[in-house]
């Protein structure tokens, strides 16, 4: 490979591969396609954000790959692999082993993964000896008011006896990512970590991540709606749109050049702080669709001002734009790009969303 | 210059002055919700309401449209204090004064049909009847983007963006001059939220609205407002122009507030300075003695723990409580 600098660009240094997956709710109005053939992968010390609208399945592909959805009722298909090893075939026994000793979760709302009646500290510990039982107690207790010390709790000693109630929002988030990282997982992945919390208290928990991501090396798969945390954090972004990844690329090339008329209408569809008052907020028409009875061809094709007739018919494939870009849009097949050429950055946010 | 002139020619339509809600808690304990807020929004202009959770945004919208008594100080409405109006007056001041609300699946009657929520306030007012009043629902919602046809259907027929549009139909049902939009947008997707925003745009330019928009989505309200007020602690910290506010920001907590949004760029972001605050904002039950944001404060001084500073006029319409700032 002649440019070997992007880390993920190695096979070998995957953690995660997640590949095909498909995963399907049935319900009294039908079968909900929630996730619809995904597929990503994580490298080894890499943060991937995962951006997307509710419903777009960004929460559905984290838990499976943490399998916490129950199957049944759940219908899942495809493939996740953790460093070669196949996830969904796990035995459930194997497979408790794994969550938070290899890979951690931290979700939005951190009083619901907090347990009310017990004290922190337990929490803390008791996942520590549950993956180690050679564990003593006080070693245990020690590496508590560690993991505490370095998610920024102070006093961390006069801490374990508490109670999640006691803790703020932003404490409480601490506390929820120090049971995370407790056991040094390989991979991190954080569901909306900071959607519940204030600006200011956003910026220090995102702060804190990115230097537990440089220092332990953790990957980290971060699942947001938000573009500016997704700017702050990401290496690389999948932008999933009904059930499906739509745009991949690193961060910059994502930001700077977004392919998907769908990413460029998202970026543009925020006021930026550094901006001033008189740039034009983009509006895409319509919502997502109805993930009972998905449309045909590209989901966002009703959406979309530049849709070509191919768009409504038929699901484009992953067209590649560079080594490690790549969009899902009939636009970049060789055939339309010979005909109407690559569509530039202002063509894909204005037209995109020309009905109004 | 011209446009100063302009401003100070524009008569305030709503206006807080010295505005102060405290809540009786159990146990003797008292809630300073606002504490001695004065702003005040001219006809057909926007002000922005930033701050973080439980820093009293709400309850001074809530209180400007008289949903609260005020515990002192006092509300106006076209230079009249609320809390006077004749019982006429009072009905015009409800007609005129309207809400938007943050939730749109609380705020809406699962059990009314469209139709009836948004004419809901024409009935109660008595604006339209019969085949008036359901072509005026009609005309409302196509207004704000529905169809005629949805008037009878029911709230869970809809999406978020559209039941907020169903919300914004409803006030505008009865002619109001003033609307506070209460967290118009959070509960609603990215791609949703600007349809919203340039909805609300459109009708203020066609129906020459006056807004109080509050957000703590510091990008948004930069974009929908002409003034913007930052709100810490049930007391206003910092008020200006909006790009003053954003280019110039003078109160720490203002600047603190402002690095900490993320932008959505990696070159900008990474080049950003950052100022991390510590710690979490204080209860408003017992706020701190002075000023409210001095425990937090990077520039904090013995004074600033025992007086409380007044919003002082720095000049161009920006004005900024801090003992700090010369």
């Amino acid at each position: 490979m002649p440019n070997s600098e992007a880390k993920g660009s190695r096979a070998g240094s995957k953690l995660i591969e997640v590949e095909g997956l498909r995963v399907s709710f049935s319900t009294y109005g039908g079968t909900v396609k929630a996730v619809r053939g995904i597929s990503l992968s994580v490298s080894k010390g890499e943060c991937l954000a995962v951006v997307g609208e509710s419903g777009c399945g960004k929460s559905v592909t984290a838990q499976t790959i943490m399998r916490i959805i129950p199957s049944p009722p759940a219908a899942i298909e495809g493939s996740v692999r953790l460093e070669g090893r196949e996830l969904l075939t796990l035995p459930e026994r194997k497979m408790r082993s794994l969550r938070g000793s290899e890979i951690g979760m931290i979700f939005q709302d951190p009083m619901t993964s907090l347990d009310p009646t017990m004290p922190i500290g337990k929490q803390i510990t008791e996942g520590l000896r549950e993956h180690d039982r050679s564990v003593s107690r006080a070693q245990a207790r020690e590496r508590a008011v560690e993991v505490l010390a370095t998610v920024g709790i102070p006093e961390p000693e006069r801490q374990l006896k508490r109670y999640a109630y006691e803790f703020s929002g932003g404490m409480r988030q601490r506390v929820v990512i120090a049971m995370a990282v407790v056991c040094k997982p390989k991979l991190l992945i954080a569901d909306e970590p900071t959607t519940a919390l204030d600006v200011t208290t956003q910026a220090q928990i995102l702060d804190l991540m990115r230097s537990l991501k440089d220092e332990l090396g953790t990957a980290v798969l971060l699942i947001t709606h938000d573009m500016g945390v997704v700017s702050n954090m990401a290496d690389r972004i999948a932008v999933f749109y009904a059930g499906e990844v739509v745009e991949e690329g690193r961060a910059e090339e994502v930001f700077e050049s977004p392919a998907h008329p769908y990413t460029a209408a998202l970026l543009r569809s925020r006021p930026r702080l550094d901006r001033d008052r008189n740039q034009c907020l983009v509006s895409i028409p319509g919502s997502p669709p109805d993930l009972f009875a998905p449309p045909p061809g590209c989901a966002f094709a009703p959406r979309c001002g530049l849709a070509l007739e191919i768009c409504r018919r038929a699901r484009p494939a992953g067209f590649a734009l560079g080594e490690s870009h790549a969009a899902s849009c009939w636009l970049y097949h060789a055939k339309a790009l010979a005909r109407h050429g690559a569509p530039s950055r202002g063509k894909l946010e204005m037209e995109a969303c020309r009905d109004r | 210059m011209t446009a100063e002139a302009a401003r100070a020619a524009a008569a305030p339509l709503a206006e807080a002055r010295d505005l102060k809600l405290y809540f009786h808690l159990a146990g003797g304990a008292v809630l300073k919700a606002v504490d001695g807020v004065s702003l005040s929004i001219a006809e057909g202009r926007t002000v922005g309401l930033v701050g973080e959770s439980g820093c009293g945004k709400s309850t001074t919208g809530r209180a400007l449209v008289g949903m609260y008594e005020p515990t002192a100080g006092s509300v106006l409405f076209k230079g009249k204090d609320i809390g006077s109006l004749d019982k006429a007056e009072r009905g015009e001041f409800a007609r005129h004064a309207q809400m938007i609300f943050q939730d749109p699946y609380s705020s809406l009657n699962p059990r009314m049909t469209v139709g009836d929520i948004v004419g809901e306030g024409i009935d109660i007012h008595r604006l339209y009847a019969g085949r008036e009043r359901m072509e005026r629902i009609w005309e409302l919602l196509g207004l704000v983007g529905l169809a005629k046809e949805h008037a009878n259907r029911f709230p869970h027929e809809f999406s978020g963006g559209q039941r907020q549009r169903i919300g914004i139909a409803r006030s505008l049902a009865v002619e109001p001059r003033f609307i506070v939009c209460d967290e118009p947008i959070s509960a609603l997707d990215v791609s949703i939220q600007s349809q919203i925003v340039n909805l609300l745009a459109s009708l203020q330019a066609r129906l020459g609205l006056t807004y109080l928009f509050i957000s703590h989505d510091l990008s948004m309200v930069k974009y929908i407002s002409e003034t913007v007020c930052v709100m810490y602690l049930g007391a206003l910290a910092e008020t200006a122009p909006s790009e003053e506010l954003y280019e110039r920001p003078l109160h720490p907590y203002t600047q603190a507030l402002l690095s900490a949004i993320p932008i959505a760029d990696p070159r900008a972001e990474r080049a950003r300075q950052r100022i991390l605050l510590s710690g979490d904002v204080p209860s408003p039950v017992d706020p701190p003695p002075g000023c409210r944001f001095a425990p937090r404060c990077p520039r904090a001084m013995g004074r600033c723990r025992e007086a409380a500073p007044e919003l002082r006029d720095v000049g161009g319409g920006h004005r900024v409580a801090c003992h700090a700032v010369g």
